[in-house]
């Protein structure tokens, strides 16, 4: 299927607009028309903080961690010429993910933005060994291999900290969070979202040339003036910002970051540098989705975002595996 | 052409080391503009390594590439882009862009529309105005490597190194090719391209670099490179270069195995 972009992110802007004004009439508690009435106009109402305070940011921490994944997705796709590629492939996000596992453990789970801050440093500290490492071997190879094997590291680090957690309760806490989900999120999450996907939009703007080059790999996108030690750097650091954020705002929610620039694709959209955005709209929208989805079945269920996105992103993944490998036995 | 708009490329004690082994050693050559230059020697020669290192995309450990005079080391690669155009061996193409949408990766100097229209033209030229619009997933090898050449092609570069541009194609596109590079050195470019076909060597080369073991063993016109001697000490091959009617005609056997 072959849509234009403009076409194409004006539907997704479309969709993701009308599943939000939707989303914001439904809730755990129903509100009668006074109460919205109430929302609109006395500011200090049950009904305006119901509307205003907890399902508006929700709503909108979905959107932005959605659309954070789909960017960062499609970033790491570009930068590893790899349609498999995702955020959590390089480590950052087991990273941030042991980051909130030791707030956690350390008792930090109630106090004001400490898990989020130590996800954030946890990612940090793993962007900045990736570019340490990028400075001296920029093959995208080597920086795979080092990311698989950070990425174990984390996930091993935060299988003691389980471990060695002093009570079941943390642990429950621990896997709460890593099972992600946007409930309960405050404008500052929003805030934080938006300051991300800001920053890192601005960076991609010069990167039309480096991924578009790219595609025909390495060697021939240095022959044509790209300095491939600079754009290695950008997308980890843009990537990393974005996956380390969302971890921070939601926990851990697999396979958008991946499926979101295969969707783009799917409607004829191949260039790696014009899919970024779409894909981040395309996150955004596979997570308000899935957090409706959730909302829509009976809370006892209790169902958390990142094990349906998960649950659902599997078997895609398995297909695209499968039509690679198919691909591949052509070549 | 006019020897004040000459160009170029010099290589002074070129020598290159790939880990331990020094892959190209003390190599020194003059190419200048509107010539066809074919690189031949056997496998492992070095043929590649030395395009690479024109390319700048490999350090040199000793020597220099100096390009109009000027160094080529010193300058950023974005500069060094726009005089030197490189086709490297691998022919990866990651996503499934249009043929043209990949060709016009090579003319980023000029507009989009623009883009698109010299790398129509030039897909014409290699035969692909068929499928230029369509993905180079559904391409096949020969086609494939004729977009990817086409991508250099229009490049505004005033140098192309070509590691291999006739890999996968048929042997009537192979000389189509070599036309059509052939028609580019004439109208001023510098066309450097490595080959393991000695026959279509002999036929289309201005100049021949024969290589052996990292070393230049000569430059010089085929027919002064296609020698009995030098045949039988780099190739193994028993052979001799007939010229007749503005035609060069290789004729090889093989010597039996050292």
């Amino acid at each position: 299927m072959h849509v234009s972009l403009r076409s194409l992110s004006i539907g997704l802007g479309v969709a993701i607009g009308v599943l939000l004004i939707v989303l914001m009439l439904f809730g755990d508690v129903p509100l009668s028309g006074v109460m919205w009435l109430d929302a609109f106009i006395h500011w200090n109402s049950l009904g305006s903080e119901i509307v205003w305070g907890i399902r508006l940011p929700r709503n909108l921490a979905g959107i932005g961690v959605g659309a954070m994944l789909g960017m960062s997705g499609a970033l790491m796709q570009g930068l590893l010429r790899n349609p498999l590629a995702e955020p959590g492939l390089l480590g950052v996000s087991a990273g941030s993910g042991l980051g909130a596992a030791l707030a956690i453990v350390f008792g930090l789970g109630l106090t004001p933005f400490a898990v989020e801050s130590f996800a954030l440093i946890g990612a940090a500290v793993v962007a900045v060994i990736l570019l340490i490492f990028v400075q001296r071997f920029p093959q995208r190879q080597s920086l795979i291999l080092l990311g698989v094997g950070l990425s174990a590291l984390c996930g091993a680090l935060m299988a003691l900290v389980f471990n060695l957690s002093p009570s079941p309760v943390t642990t429950a806490e621990m896997l709460g969070w890593m099972m992600g989900s946007v409930a309960n999120r405050n404008w500052f999450d929003v805030m934080m979202c938006v300051l991300g996907l800001g920053a890192v939009s601005a960076m991609s703007l010069q990167l039309g040339k480096g991924l578009r080059f790219l595609t025909l790999g390495e060697e021939t996108a240095r022959s044509m003036g790209i300095d491939m030690t600079r754009l290695t750097q950008v997308i980890v650091i843009g990537s990393s910002l974005l996956a380390g954020l969302s971890v921070s705002v939601a926990g851990v929610i697999g396979f958008v970051g991946l499926a979101a620039p295969h969707l783009v694709r799917a409607f004829g959209i191949k260039d790696p540098y014009l899919l970024i955005w779409p894909s981040a709209l395309t996150g955004a929208l596979m997570v308000i989705v899935s957090d409706g989805l959730i909302r829509l079945m009976p809370p006892t269920a209790d169902v958390r975002l990142g094990v349906l996105t998960s649950l659902v992103g599997a078997p895609l993944f398995a297909i695209l595996a499968y039509k690679s490998a198919r691909s591949w036995m052509q070549d | 052409m006019d020897a004040g708009l000459m160009s170029q490329l010099t290589l002074t004690n070129v020598s290159v080391k790939l880990g331990q082994e020094t892959v190209v050693q003390d190599v020194s050559a003059d190419l200048t503009s509107s010539k066809l230059y074919v690189l031949v020697g056997p496998n492992g020669a070095g043929k590649t390594t030395l395009l690479k290192a024109m390319a700048s995309l490999l350090p040199l450990k000793d020597g220099l590439i100096r390009f109009n005079g000027e160094e080529l080391a010193g300058q950023t690669p974005a500069r060094r882009a726009e005089s030197i155009a490189y086709l490297p061996q691998d022919r990866s193409i990651a996503w499934d862009l249009a043929c043209v949408d990949v060709a016009a990766l090579g003319a980023q100097h000029l507009t989009p529309d623009l883009a698109r229209q010299k790398s129509f033209a030039e897909l014409q030229a290699l035969g692909l105005q068929e499928v230029s619009d369509r993905g180079v997933f559904g391409l096949s090898g020969g086609q494939r490597a004729r977009v990817l050449l086409a991508r250099v092609l229009v490049s505004p570069a005033e140098v192309f190194l070509l590691d291999e541009p006739l890999i996968a194609l048929d042997p009537a596109w192979q000389r189509q090719v070599l036309i059509r590079l052939k028609q580019r050195a004439e109208a001023g470019q510098t066309v450097i391209l490595s080959l393991h076909d000695l026959h279509l060597a002999a036929q289309f080369a201005d100049q021949v670099l024969l290589m052996h073991k990292g070393k230049l063993v000569k430059m010089d016109t085929p027919e002064n490179i296609f020698v009995p001697e030098l045949l039988s000490e780099v190739f193994n091959l028993k052979g001799e270069l007939v010229s007749g009617d503005g035609q060069r005609t290789l004729r090889l056997e093989s010597l039996p195995l050292l």
